[in-house]
């Protein structure tokens, strides 16, 4: 074959193989099929009406979470504030009937109301449909609303006040009553998570991160009417919250959803200058501090299962402690929010209502443990945390961002895959080579006679971008796609002596006969050297085609990828030419240490993850000559 | 039929449970424990039901308000496999924690099989109160460098108040002491007289 057409040859494969999508996750939100409304107006003059919402709703992959609809006044008032969310009533969470009863209360504004959808799969995609989009789509976008005495004007504050307003938390928590007086002449006031407030008091202390609040749900109506009345809700002060508290914001809303946010600026026009002092000696005034971050494992595989990942935190503070929950009614909470690459899905790790003891330490310096959760069918790709939040028991808090974090040494990704698990073929007890439906003999799977008992099924997914795994030290870049494996029934790991032969396909032509490590992504512990039968790290070699190479006897297989190689020996840390207990040592000194941390040293992190620890030790003691005892 | 039926139940019943089980369980032994503020006292991190162990790696987490510790020492389990590089882990006893405890074996050998001590603590109870004494960042390796998929448990620790001398027997040692020192001077001044 003349050199310049197999040149053509290898160069067409390679360009058609940067098209193909091998690996699939669930990326699009649902999608709206038929809505329809019981009827196209109500007359609330006299008393509140409902409004049936039918709807179709339908998902390609994972399934509808759930969804909700909203209707929004001229001026700006809803109806079912939030919103209503849409209640399945038959078919399935891939294509199912929903509804939805929106109330629309006497007193509300009369006029055309917009309506908009909201809707979200399990593996976090959403989509809002606005009124204009609804209509376009030939849905119900509007709903006209008669009402002959309409309440247009938000509630009045008339005092707010502290009682007792001199607390002292030296030895211990004190409570305290928050009032409001509050006149609204037509719909009432409300108090309630479901008005436009949600948080009707902030209070903050000033020269300080800490705040505390004061949600809808807090509040009591003790005396009066909800025209006119004394709304009250208890407040406990931590031990250590020194200093003077005062209004930061106060949110009033009626029941038509008319409200008002009042600013402290506001609020002293109003006459309402209300500070709560606390005396406390000490005063914690200042937000706790990371020590030590990670997550294991540092790759998931979403495909099969939704899953867990262990988020590990270390923090110290210096008075009243780490506190990881929702306390005084304050929002904040440790948190730590990861982005999807598309920017479409996010996952948080949190800690909620009730703040968990440290595995390690007390909360004044201590560790804890977090739990992320990807849904099935999470985006592929690197997600990235956003930010994390950390704060203390009197609500004082910080927010790191990723440049803060990786400037202290601590990972801000996590890598998801999400492979088709479409079967390419099938090989039984008399072994044979099943090829990937796509890339054809360049990705490949060979079985040997009797590896297997009964017949297997193979899925070959050649991913088409890299995954954002760290290069291990000695090789300069990946050579091959990452191509994930997978069997069903699961063969044993490791595999069986002689193990399986794998074909990959090369990211870019190479000369035959040139070598290739194989790593693979293990599911406990991440990338690491794929082993053959031998317990020696798998080295391949470029096919004769120049866009594969084969690699035998595997007995570690998952994800894989091969690695090109800079020339130096696996194992070798200080690049002496040979593996010996002078390495082992190298990596005992630094063992522990991450990237920024005194002691580091990154020979040492011969994965490359950040970290010296035991996968590294492991490296280079398989690689010590035989008979060599280090200690 | 039904017999077989019934022996087998049996059979399950009587199984141990690492027959039951397919993850090995790495725990803190003793399970629970009670000391005395003031005590020594040691756990030991046990693996069971393992297969193929070549190293491990894994922190300790306890309530550095009610223990405090002292040492580490490499267990017997898996230098039963050869030579071993071990690392005790570095005690924070202000962050309560034992991190990076980890031992591996040396060269190119199987892992180990079965069950047997990992490690062994030392501890002292410091204050009444109780602590978890837990294991966290737990990473179990095979000889293919895999990981081994592990559940752990941990223990807890009970710390009392070190007794104080009962007021009863404080008066009885007063009363004695003052019983010897009245003798002890009534016979000094006979002997002077004579």
């Amino acid at each position: 074959m003349p050199i310049t057409f197999r040149l053509f040859v290898m160069v067409a494969a390679f360009a058609a193989s940067q098209t193909l999508s091998m690996a699939q996750s669930d990326t699009t939100p649902p999608s709206l099929v038929a809505l329809s409304f019981s009827a196209a107006s109500v007359n609330v003059s006299a008393a509140a009406q409902n409004l049936t919402v039918n709807a179709t709703i339908t998902d390609d992959l994972s399934g509808v979470n759930y969804g909700w609809i909203e209707f929004t006044s001229p001026s700006g008032q809803t109806a079912g504030y939030p919103s209503v969310f849409f209640t399945r009533i038959s078919g399935t969470n891939l294509n199912g009937g929903y509804r939805a009863t929106v109330t629309f209360p006497q007193f509300v504004e009369p006029g055309v109301w917009t309506a908009s959808v909201y809707l979200r799969d399990n593996a976090g995609n959403s989509i809002t449909l606005q009124s204009a989009t609804l209509v376009s789509d030939g849905f119900p976008g509007t709903l006209t609303v008669v009402d002959s005495t309409p309440d247009t004007t938000p509630p009045t504050l008339l005092g707010a006040s502290f009682s007792p307003s001199m607390i002292d938390t030296s030895a211990g928590p004190q409570t305290i009553t928050v009032s409001l007086q509050v006149a609204d002449s037509q719909s009432g006031a409300v108090f309630s998570l479901s008005t436009p407030c949600v948080v009707n008091v902030y209070l903050s202390r000033a020269g300080t991160s800490g705040e505390y609040l004061l949600w809808g749900n807090n509040f009591k109506l003790v005396s009066g009417t909800a025209q006119n009345g004394v709304w009250q809700a208890a407040l406990t002060m931590p031990q250590y919250s020194g200093g003077n508290w005062a209004l930061a914001n106060v949110c009033l809303s009626d029941a038509v959803s008319n409200h008002v946010s009042l600013t402290p600026a506001q609020l002293a026009a109003m006459g309402i200058n209300s500070v709560l002092t606390d005396a406390s000696t000490p005063s914690d005034t200042t937000p706790p501090a990371l020590t030590g971050l990670s997550f294991a494992p540092p790759v998931v595989d979403t495909s099969s299962s939704r899953q867990n990942v262990t988020v590990t935190l270390s923090a110290s503070d210096d008075i009243s402690g780490v506190y990881l929950g929702l306390f005084n009614s304050t929002y904040y909470y440790l948190d730590a929010e990861f982005e999807s690459p598309s920017g479409s899905q996010y996952v948080m790790a949190y800690q909620n209502y009730s703040s968990p003891a440290p595995i390690a330490g007390t909360p004044l310096a201590g560790t804890w443990q977090l739990t992320a959760q990807w849904p099935q069918f999470s985006e592929q790709g690197t997600w990235n945390l956003n930010y994390l939040g950390l704060q203390d028991a009197v609500g004082n808090s910080v927010y790191y961002s990723p440049a803060q974090l990786q400037a202290l040494g601590f990972p801000t990704t996590m890598v998801i895959t999400k492979p088709s698990l479409t079967p390419d073929g099938t090989i039984g007890p008399a072994g044979g080579t099943v090829d990937d439906n796509a890339f054809g003999t360049r990705a490949s799977i060979t079985f040997p006679p009797g590896l297997v008992s009964s017949a297997t099924t193979v899925s070959i997914d050649v991913f088409p971008n890299p995954l954002s795994v760290p290069t291990p030290r000695g090789f300069t870049m990946p050579g091959t796609y990452f191509e994930n494996l997978s069997f069903v029934p699961a063969l044993p790991e490791p595999v069986p002596a002689p193990g399986i032969t794998v074909v990959l396909p090369l990211l870019t032509p190479m000369s035959p006969g040139a070598n290739l490590s194989l790593y693979h992504i293990d599911p406990i512990i991440g990338l690491a050297p794929a082993m053959n039968a031998s317990g020696n790290p798998v080295v391949g070699t470029v096919n004769a085609d120049g866009v594969s190479a084969t690699f035998n006897n595997v007995v570690t297989v998952s994800t894989v990828v091969a690695y090109l190689s800079n020339g130096s020996i696996l194992g070798d840390v200080n690049g002496d030419g040979s593996v010996n207990c002078t390495d082992v040592s190298i990596v005992k000194s630094s063992f522990g240490k991450h990237t920024g941390q005194a002691g580091f040293n990154s020979a040492a992190d011969l994965n490359n993850d950040g970290t010296v620890n035991i996968l590294d030790l492991f490296i280079v003691s398989r690689q010590l000559p035989a008979g060599m005892v280090c200690q | 039929m039904r017999t077989r039926q019934l022996s087998a139940l049996l059979w399950l019943l009587a199984a141990p449970a690492s027959l039951l089980a397919d993850v090995p369980v790495m725990s803190v032994q003793p399970g629970t424990l009670a000391v005395t503020a003031g005590q020594g006292f040691t756990l030991s991190v046990q693996i069971s039901g393992v297969s193929d162990l070549y190293g491990y790696q894994f922190d300790l987490g306890f309530d550095s308000a009610v223990l405090s510790a002292t040492s580490v020492t490499e267990g017997p389990f898996l230098a039963t496999g050869g030579p071993t590089i071990f690392l005790p882990g570095v005690i924070d006893n202000v962050g309560g924690s034992i991190t990076e405890n980890a031992d591996i074996l040396d060269g190119a050998v199987s892992g180990v099989d079965g069950s047997g001590t990992l490690l062994d603590v030392s501890f002292q109870a410091l204050a009444a109160g109780s602590s978890t004494v837990q294991l966290f960042n737990v990473i179990a390796l095979n000889s293919f460098g895999e990981g081994i998929d592990v559940t752990t448990s941990g223990s807890t620790v009970t710390v009392t108040a070190a007794p104080e001398p009962a007021p009863g027997l404080l008066l009885l040692l007063e009363t004695a002491v003052i019983g010897l020192f009245v003798l002890l001077r009534s016979r000094s001044s006979r002997s002077v007289s004579s």
